[in-house]
């Protein structure tokens, strides 16, 4: 933790909300993505930041200045995230309520590598939308947190070896998927050396 | 085939040393689920590494800082309606209370009759005040104008402040941003 991170909490812990905002600058991102993986879609993403921050900010007075910030931070939004795809689950979800479909802007630069992006984003979502909650935390947390299992472990209330065992069955589920969506043909795909009037 | 341990070899994400990865290699080039798995793995790495998350829209602090003065707004009048529900409830508790302390002490008939005759020579005494008054109007009829006016005036100003207090209660316990206040 830098120096500049230490005061600021402790500026905050006395309830200056202005530091709490210096925290919220430098953590937005991880914060951000950890719950954009989680939820799928950047307005869910959004608002489980804010609660998130809102959450923190609230209890601030419950951190161990003993243990890291960010894993206290991810910990609350990691939290917060399996409680809304449980909800999720058990909601019916209108149509209105879905997420509108984004509409590509052409005039941007290298709208190719956008398309690209957007593709494989789309693959990563759909393979780890298939995970249980807390196993998608725990592969989210490792593969773009680089997490350790112990901080995995500390940050979503497991044990270290519970966490090892969700991260194997995670890695063979997502094995396994990427393996049958290899199998699916993909539709208006144009395959190589195959005519392209077909 | 037996595919232990190299499933965990490939799952377990465990470092295995030389002679585990040579019998592992070996397994691999024979036995075409596992290293299709093993493939699987090493794309998945690659996808997963070539795909950051989205960054959060600009001003992500300046709406976290609008969201928590509209949140403390929403907590405040949820105390607030908490508050006053519980402080007409501790009304009622000691209402009860104190009518069921005094009840056993009391002998009710009695104290029915002693309300009916109360009540009844309230009544009495608003009558006779009444009549005094209606005979106060009648010796003085040029003065009736003015006590309606008098008396409508009255009226209104309290109709007034009874509205004013109303609206006063409505505004305190509305969202902040319904008042209009900057969020």
């Amino acid at each position: 933790m830098s120096e500049n991170e230490a005061l600021w909490i402790k500026k905050a812990f006395q309830g200056d909300e202005h530091a709490f905002g210096f925290l919220i600058d430098h953590y937005q991102k991880p914060v951000y993505s950890l719950c954009y993986r989680m939820l799928g879609n950047s307005r869910d993403a959004e608002d489980a930041a804010q609660e998130s921050f809102i959450r923190a900010y609230l209890h601030l007075k419950k951190y161990d200045p003993n243990r890291p910030f960010a894993t206290w931070l991810l910990s609350i939004a990691a939290h917060y995230c399996i409680d809304q795809v449980r909800k999720r689950r058990l909601e019916t979800v209108s149509i209105e309520s879905l997420p509108s479909e984004v509409i590509e802007d052409r005039n941007i630069p290298y709208p190719e590598a956008k398309l690209r992006q957007t593709e494989r984003d789309t693959l990563v979502q759909n393979l780890i939308m298939g995970l249980k909650p807390i196993d998608r935390a725990a592969v989210v947390l490792r593969y773009w947190h680089d997490c350790s299992e112990v901080e995995i472990a500390n940050t979503l209330n497991l044990t270290v070896s519970a966490v090892k065992s969700r991260l194997y069955r995670s890695r063979q589920a997502l094995a396994k998927s990427w393996l049958d969506m290899e199998k699916e043909p993909i539709p208006n795909k144009r395959r190589a050396h195959e005519s392209p009037a077909l | 085939m037996s595919h232990q341990p190299y499933e965990t070899f490939l799952f377990s994400n465990e470092t295995i040393n030389a002679q585990q990865q040579q019998q592992l290699d070996r397994h691999l080039a024979r036995c075409e689920p596992c290293s299709s798995l093993a493939a699987a793995l090493t794309d998945l790495d690659e996808l997963f590494t070539n795909s950051p998350a989205p960054d959060p829209a600009p001003g992500f602090t300046q709406r976290w800082q609008v969201r928590l003065s509209a949140d403390h707004q929403k907590r405040q009048n949820r105390n607030l309606w908490l508050l006053t529900i519980g402080l007409f409830v501790l009304a009622w508790l000691i209402i009860v209370f104190i009518l069921t302390y005094h009840l056993q002490y009391i002998n009710l008939a009695y104290e029915l009759s002693q309300l009916i005759a109360r009540v009844s020579r309230f009544t009495a005494e608003v009558r006779s005040s009444l009549s005094l008054f209606r005979s106060l109007i009648n010796t003085l009829p040029f003065m009736i104008p003015i006590m309606l006016v008098f008396g409508s005036g009255t009226l209104l100003a309290l109709t007034a402040l009874t509205l004013t207090w109303f609206s006063a209660i409505i505004k305190l316990y509305s969202p902040i941003q319904k008042r209009g206040k900057p969020a």
